[in-house]
């Protein structure tokens, strides 16, 4: 039991610290891609203290229920995937966290909220059957949906899974709302919608949402690196690459728009996907 | 998704400057658009009331920052024919490596936020750090890194030295360089053909129908270049419109981005070429009677009628601007795009609200 609390305090401290800091080192490399110097590693949790700061100014009671709703299920996500709960638990409590997102914005009547809600909404049709389809491919190779057990499988799973390794990339660029796929919302708010589904988030509220965000990322990452659960450099090197390969990735291509993403995440994601699960079950 | 209203600006983090389209769009798709302007209006002509036609040069350069250069030079041009003045040779091919630099820097500054428009961060960085050798260049020669400010009428009131003319020359070499090394990612990405590519499509008829002007009108397959004219020293150097047929996006940005390369190679024609000598005529008397004159700004042509009497001051200045001439042509290209392409559409057209407001 007490081993379980200090899971869960450690996970508590610890995923939003990481997550800021991986957020603080993308924009460094981002910036040095784009020949910038760019701001200091620690310039996320200025932002968000910020923002703690800032008088709370909400459209309505629900966009801050949501926010709250959204931050807590994430940190649920993480906590369940640190105690090595069910996978399939665990990508359902975030689904639920980014359906509260939804929500918060389609409560406001502004309407680059609303189309941000929108676009938001098909951004999770593309994504969550990639994501269940990657919880299958591990259920497959280790014959259990527990973590644990995933974290205790005697080889790297993406020499079994590649193809469902690169989907779940399509996935990670989706979540980390980068270019191709930042359509609801952007890290800088030059779009059409503006900030799209965060328009009507300021202050307190948004910086929950973004703290929520550090947690998705750690979640996704934690996730990307059971592909190598046998090493810790193994698990470190894999999600170092993925996520450099992220940032190149926004750094080479421009936003397209959410026709071209359902179908591209849904082409791409689903042929690697199903490919790489017939070849599972044949073999 | 039903019928709504969407605004778009007239604070948006897209357009640089303040224009408002109002925006009926059915499932993203863009049903109507009604513009609203004025926003930015700072009566710049009723001020030819109280200046005397040689301030005017200072007000008209701030009719618009980007190609103050121009508006100055078009002006100059006008009130120089309505007196008889002859501008000196040199004074005329100064006034065209000028213009050129303001057109480069001008083009560079549209190619970083059209990348910007569909999302391209690390493009419109790149186009804006070579845009800042050009800037440099301004300050070194003109004083100024945006309104250069060196039109009189009857001339210029700088030279260029035989090194500042090598400096042009070797930096221009640097930028062709870095330009070259984008055209790939710019024209060759599999993601900026398709948010460019079929996008706010224009046909030379309807273009030519709606008094499109510039690289908009060019992006149509219309080889129309007021620099053809043969103004200034234009008529001495040897060019031809960068010209592309299909009329949309892809085809305006093209002829952009090779515009750059024309600059680049006019610039040196006309440092090769210029002549030693005087830079300004004298001028004397005042302007009487009415005078037309019309150049090639980057956006398009810029046109200046001026009236005046015989007095220190003028009668009426009237310009028009060449995003004015592109608006209507804008209205035509946004219904049945998607919402995410009006950004890319808008910026197509290079808008100038500062110009169009005057």
């Amino acid at each position: 039991m007490i081993d379980t609390i200090l899971v869960v305090a450690a996970t508590l401290v610890a995923a939003p610290l990481l997550g800021g800091l991986i957020s603080g080192l993308d924009r460094i490399a981002t910036a040095r891609l784009q020949s910038r110097v760019g701001p200091p590693v620690v310039q996320p949790f200025h932002d968000v203290i910020k923002l703690l700061n800032k008088e709370p100014v909400a459209v309505n009671v629900w966009q801050v229920f949501c926010a709250y709703a959204y931050l807590s299920a994430s940190m649920i996500a993480v906590v369940l995937f640190a105690l090595g709960s069910d996978l399939l638990l665990v990508l359902f409590t975030q689904a639920v966290g980014a359906v509260f997102l939804v929500v918060g914005a389609l409560s406001s009547t502004s309407p680059y909220s609303l189309v941000g809600a929108h676009r938001e909404l098909l951004q999770t049709l593309s994504y969550e059957p990639l994501l269940v389809l990657v919880a299958v491919g591990i259920y497959l190779q280790t014959g259990s949906f527990k973590i644990a057990d995933t974290r205790a499988w005697g080889a790297p799973l993406l020499l079994k899974l590649p193809f469902l390794y690169a989907a779940l990339g399509l996935v990670l660029t989706i979540k980390l709302r980068k270019s191709p796929f930042d359509l609801s919302t952007s890290h800088h708010g030059h779009q059409e919608i503006v900030k799209g589904l965060l328009t009507d988030y300021s202050g307190p509220f948004l910086a929950f949402v973004e703290i929520g965000h550090w947690f998705d990322v750690i979640l996704l990452l934690w996730l990307c690196s059971l592909f190598w659960a046998t090493s810790w450099t193994g698990m470190i090197l894999l999600v170092a690459v993925t996520y450099a390969l992220e940032v190149v990735t926004d750094n080479v291509t421009a936003r397209m728009n959410w026709r071209w993403m359902l179908g591209y995440a849904w082409a791409m994601g689903l042929t690697l996907s199903v490919v790489n699960l017939i070849w599972l079950h044949v073999r | 998704m039903p019928v709504s209203t969407i605004p778009f600006g007239p604070q948006h983090p897209v357009l640089p400057e303040p224009i408002h389209l109002k925006l009926t769009v059915e499932d993203e798709v863009i049903k109507e658009v009604v513009p609203a302007l004025g926003y930015v209006h700072r009566g710049l002509e009723k001020l030819a009331g109280t200046r005397d036609f040689h301030q005017m040069v200072q007000i008209v350069e701030r009719v618009c920052g980007i190609c103050s250069m121009m508006h100055a030079m078009c002006y100059c041009e006008c009130v120089e024919a309505m007196m008889g003045i002859e501008t000196p040779p040199r004074a005329r091919y100064l006034r065209l490596i000028w213009s050129e630099l303001n057109r480069l820097h001008s083009h560079l500054l549209w190619l970083g936020l059209f990348a910007d428009s569909f999302g391209f961060e690390s493009l419109f960085m790149q186009f804006w750090k070579i845009r800042e050798k050009v800037m440099d260049l301004q300050e070194a020669t003109a004083g100024n890194r945006v309104i250069v400010s060196v039109n009189v009428i009857g001339g210029l009131r700088r030279d260029l030295s035989p090194e500042q003319q090598q400096t042009i020359l070797n930096i221009l070499d640097r930028v062709e360089d870095e330009m070259r090394l984008l055209e790939k990612p710019l024209l060759g990405d599999y993601t900026v053909m398709k948010r460019t590519k079929g996008k706010g499509i224009v046909s030379a008829a309807r273009a030519l129908e709606l008094g499109c002007v510039g690289p908009t009108l060019r992006g149509s397959g219309v080889a129309q270049d007021m620099r053809q004219l043969g103004y200034e020293a234009y008529g001495d150097l040897a060019f031809e419109p960068r010209v592309e047929k299909d009329g949309d996006c892809y085809s305006r940005l093209k002829v952009r981005y090779r515009e750059v390369f024309q600059s680049i190679d006019l610039i040196r024609q006309a440092m090769e070429k210029i002549p030693a000598g005087e830079i300004a005529a004298v001028v004397k008397g005042r302007p009487e009677g009415e005078g037309l004159a019309r150049v090639e700004q980057p956006r398009g042509e810029v046109f200046y009628y001026v009236k005046a009497d015989g007095k220190k001051y003028l009668e009426r200045i009237r310009i028009r601007t060449p995003t004015f001439a592109n608006v209507p042509v804008l209205l035509a290209m946004l219904p049945g795009m998607c919402l995410s392409d009006v950004p890319v559409i808008v910026l197509s057209i290079d808008p100038c609200i500062s110009c169009t407001e005057r």
